[in-house]
């Protein structure tokens, strides 16, 4: 029964009693001859027992009593909460993002049932895994039989209109499939009508009826995000139907999707209906993102092994395009999460090791506190309380602070939570929503009440079984305690761990500043970049305007633009052929060399801060249709492609002289028909997608060969790159109203965002390290503190017979000593074992570096020396008269 | 409780009593006490006795209460025999009887 029925259940009792008594008395005051009623009070104490509510009172007396407690020593009890709460705060952030992104499923219906593809080409290590060619997937939509359905996405933005407001919205372009297979309904309106077998749809099916479900669906519906119907349309009724336009085409809203619905991405506003058209060879870009949703008796790996013979037949069927491809089939929670789940493991197993330091801390503190009240505990039992009775309150107590830590916790969890996601890298945060919900709430309870049992257990074990003699005599000093044992293995655990702390977050320091040091191969400073898009593909011109104009703004060095902005997102690739060498070598399509292709406007080298290392760059004379094609290529790419062919002409020179290089011709696929471009200059090599990575052979194509109706532009400036944006926004509005400017940026900001995860874990583990190391030396503090307030007698002594100070330090700093260094050596060794679990998240850093295990070693030997300095201060300053006299 | 003067019952022997007196009808507590007091015309209920006595054979399951009008139209609570009660008296009263019996012999003048 709970208390609180129990209670209720007494006051029932209680009130019946009275309403008897009150009758008794009642009808004995008719009888005028009777005696005077008996004691009410004894009836009432005898019927207190009788109902047994001991059990509850002495347990609230209890809480009472450790309340009280609790508030005479404040420092302490202050010192054990804030502990506590820290890390379960730390815990309960951590492990709701964790939660989010490793263990709950995703939220559609059936999720297991979900699957992701992708194509790769194990011959090609630089790109792993590609997206998929639209072809096969219609394909596989007609033969597959493990597969209920498949669904494209196609990730892009689009200027979003309506009426006389426009802005660029994030945009999925999604098969009418798509709403069933991951089984969404949207809120308001209906989803695309999928065609089946009976209903033919008037696009010329590729591959008989399955396919048709990727081909219907009318391509002017937009279905919109719950956040842009909330924050555009003021969250109206009526919606549907009204009329706007995606990069200047008419689209009529079709529905709006719950405010929970996220694929992938939750900046995604925009939905449009994709219709999947075979490509006119086959040989559809491998670019979709494909995911699916497995048939009612279907198993992955049944879909794998279907997957892996169907592949097998289109690299038969069509070895130029498919020869060394395979298709890869991943549960889609799996690869939704995939790029955050070691950095995440890590942080839990570092929150996991920082709740164990503040538990174990809490146990010290209140270890120490129960030795230090022994003789009134012991009192206590020697005046007949039992031993569960003492055990009972310490219990209590215990249970109190964890209590009270863990509401503080819960709160700062919640709190710590919102600047967590805040701080989180965008890789992080960009999948899902993290919230704290019930099941964080029941977990920070029950972590909470573990806490406190196995704190409180340890002690009061150890208190309560104190007898009143060693108790009293230990008390007032005379003897120390063996029991001061547990206290010290306390601190050489939380030691431990502490160590294990900073030697992993020195790591990841290290690796940070390795990250930090990279040269990326341009200037980031004073560079602003911005994403613009023009409404319409007639209107490309507008980027040549724009550009002209930016750069005779004043502060405006040079002014230029690109098809796919450095560090920031895969770029795209495309074959090319190298002309010169030997017809044996002359590669056919399938195994042609892939590289980065990027198109750029003129000046792109200066803007960007990129050297130029032979020839030149493109000029604006380059930039035209009618103009010779021209091309610049980057270190990377002569080494890889050009150096065996020029080290064979020099008859073995290592390096490429210039000549050679520039004026070589190369085809480069970019359309129906590619002429050969000379290659008229090399650039230094800028890092690909990351600063963590190398640079990938990378061709330069001028714009105007291949425009294309989005660009990041990119402006270099004298000074501040802010002061130019409200300038550059001007210009673009007065140009054309209709376009939009996205993603304003520095090109730092970008740079920093590629080591922000690292930047993130090793932030993070710093603290957890340096707040378990502060905790280890509080510790620290406590035991060698309390062993110079047991032994001030004996110092006294000592100092009286003529010991030197430091003599006295020694003595008191022995036991001690040896507790931090077996801690030290244990957490070492442990480090040494572990680290190489995170070597993967390591940058250009050996795991097991020795500079990193010095320097956490160092931190704690620093941290441990301050924590006993005070202690030792004392103990070398006890004046021998007052020691003695304190008898 | 029971200090033994020889107005005062023992514990045993005014839950004995409680229960002849419920065998006969149901009574509120202060019928009981007026019913021994009555019917012994010696003894008196302490209420400090008796109504720990009437709560402990409630607890026990030999009594059962409930809320009643009394005779002068007042809420009062009627205690009532159940059949584990019954029983409870029964051995009772022949423990009593045999006890009665063997402190008489003892006591016989010879």
């Amino acid at each position: 029964m709970s208390w609180f029925l129990r209670l209720r259940r007494r006051r029932r009792l209680d009130r019946d009693l009275n309403d008897e008594i009150a009758f008794h008395r009642e009808m004995r005051a008719r009888d005028a001859d009777a005696p005077p009623f008996g004691s009410e009070i004894r009836i009432r104490e005898s019927l207190r027992d009788l109902w047994r509510f001991e059990a509850i009172e002495t347990t609230l007396r209890d809480l009472l009593l450790a309340v009280r407690g609790l508030r005479r020593s404040p420092v302490l009890t202050l010192a054990l909460v804030a502990s506590l709460a820290l890390g379960i705060g730390a815990a309960i952030a951590i492990f709701t993002a964790a939660d989010t992104l490793l263990f709950r499923r995703l939220p559609y219906p059936e999720p297991d049932r979900l699957v992701a593809f992708w194509e790769a080409n194990p011959s090609q290590p630089d790109a792993p895994q590609h997206g998929v060619s639209g072809d096969h997937v219609l394909d596989w939509q007609t033969q597959m039989r493990t597969l209920a359905a498949l669904a494209v996405v196609d990730d892009g933005r689009s200027v979003f209109r309506e009426g006389d407001r426009s802005e660029e919205l994030h945009l999925q372009g999604v098969s009418a499939s798509f709403f069933a297979v991951l089984g969404i309904q949207p809120l308001i309106g209906s989803a695309p009508v999928e065609a089946t077998a009976s209903t033919s749809s008037d696009a010329p099916a590729k591959g008989g009826q399955g396919a048709r479900r990727l081909q219907s669906g009318r391509d002017d519906e937009l279905f919109i995000s719950h956040r842009l119907w909330r924050t555009w349309f003021g969250g109206t009724a009526d919606i549907i139907g009204r009329r706007v336009s995606l990069d200047a085409r008419p689209f009529t809203i079709a529905g709006v999707m719950p405010a929970s619905f996220a694929f992938g991405d939750r900046d995604v506003d925009l939905w449009t209906v994709m219709r999947l058209q075979p490509s006119r060879d086959g040989h559809g870009p491998r670019s979709l993102r494909a995911i699916g949703r497995l048939a009612p008796d279907a198993t992955l790996d049944g879909a794998r092994a279907e997957m892996a013979s169907v592949a097998r037949g289109f690299a038969e069927r069509d070895p130029a395009f498919n020869a060394g491809w395979i298709v890869q089939v991943a549960p889609l929670r799996e690869t939704l999460t995939r790029d955050v789940k070691p950095s995440l493991f890590l942080l839990l197993a570092a929150v996991g090791l920082l709740l164990i330091v503040a538990c174990a801390n809490a146990a010290n503190l209140l270890l120490a506190r129960n030795i230090a009240r022994r003789a009134d505990l012991a009192l206590r039992a020697a005046l007949g309380a039992s031993r569960w009775r003492i055990t009972r309150h310490l219990l209590i107590e215990s249970v109190l602070l964890a209590g009270t830590a863990g509401a503080a916790g819960l709160a700062l969890g919640w709190l710590a939570l919102d600047r967590l996601i805040a701080a989180a890298p965008r890789a992080l945060t960009q999948a899902v929503t993290l919230a704290v919900d019930w099941r964080i709430v029941c977990f920070a309870i029950g972590l909470t009440t573990v806490t406190g049992l196995a704190f409180g257990v340890g002690p009061s074990v150890i208190a309560s079984g104190a007898t009143l003699g060693d108790a009293l005599q230990q008390a007032s000093g005379r003897r120390t305690s063996s029991r001061s044992r547990a206290r010290g293995m306390l601190v050489a655990a939380e030691t431990a761990i502490a160590v294990l702390l900073l030697v992993g977050a020195t790591l990841l320091a290290r690796s940070l500043l390795r990250l930090q040091a990279v040269d990326p191969g341009l200037e980031p400073a004073r560079v602003l970049t911005f994403h613009f898009r023009v409404g319409a593909p007639k209107d490309v011109h507008l980027f040549a305007d724009l550009i002209d104009r930016i750069t005779q703004l004043p502060g405006v060095r040079a002014a230029s633009a690109t098809s796919f902005l450095p560090f920031s997102g895969p770029a795209a690739s495309t074959r090319v052929s190298i002309s010169g060498r030997d017809a044996s070598r002359t590669p056919s399509s399938a195994d042609a060399p892939t590289v980065v292709i990027r198109t750029i406007m003129p000046r792109y080298f200066a803007a960007l801060g990129v050297p130029i290392r032979q020839g030149r760059e493109l000029t604006a004379a380059d930039n035209a249709r009618d103009a010779p094609l021209r091309l610049v290529v980057n270190d990377a790419f002569v080494r890889r492609y050009l150096s065996a062919d020029l080290r064979r002409a020099d008859g073995g020179a290592a390096s490429p002289a210039a000549g050679r290089v520039v004026g070589t011709s190369i085809v480069v696929e970019m359309g129906r028909t590619n002429p050969p471009g000379e290659i008229v200059g090399v650039a230094g090599d800028v890092r690909e997608g990351s600063v963590a990575q190398t640079a990938a052979p990378t061709i330069y194509y001028p714009y105007a060969r291949a425009p294309y109706g989005q660009m990041h532009l990119i402006v270099r400036t004298e000074g501040d790159p802010a002061t130019l944006i409200a300038p550059v926004r001007r210009l673009a509005h007065n140009l054309d109203p209709g376009v939009a400017l996205a993603d304003v940026e520095t090109m730092g900001d970008i740079v920093r965002e590629t080591y922000a995860p690292q930047q993130f874990s090793a932030v993070l583990i710093g603290s957890f390290a340096l707040f378990a190391a502060t905790l280890a030396a509080v510790g620290l503090y406590g035991v060698v503190h309390l062993g110079v307030a047991a032994r001030t007698r004996e110092i006294g002594v000592r100092m009286a017979l003529g010991a030197s100070p430091p003599r006295i330090a020694l003595m008191v700093l022995r036991d001690t000593s040896r507790y931090v260094l077996t801690g030290l050596v244990i957490g070492l060794v442990a480090a040494f074992e572990l680290v190489t679990l995170i070597g993967g998240l390591l940058f250009e850093t050996q795991a097991r570096d020795p500079w990193a295990f010095a320097g956490g070693a160092l931190i704690l030997l620093v941290a441990s020396a301050i924590a006993a300095a005070a202690p030792v201060w004392r103990a070398t300053h006890v004046s021998p008269v007052r020691a003695l006299r304190a008898e | 409780m029971a200090k033994s003067s020889s107005r005062d019952l023992i514990h045993g022997t005014l839950d004995m009593l409680v229960l002849k007196t419920l065998a006969r009808g149901e009574l509120h507590g202060y019928g009981v006490a007026l019913a021994i007091e009555g019917r012994s015309a010696e003894l008196r209920v302490e209420e400090s006795a008796l109504y720990p006595s009437l709560h402990r054979l409630e607890l026990a399951g030999l009594l059962k209460a409930e809320w009643k009008l009394s005779e002068t139209n007042r809420r009062a609570k009627f205690y009532r025999l159940t059949a584990a009660g019954r029983k409870q008296l029964a051995a009772e009263t022949a423990n009593w009887n045999r006890l009665v019996a063997a402190v008489a012999r003892v006591m016989e003048p010879a």
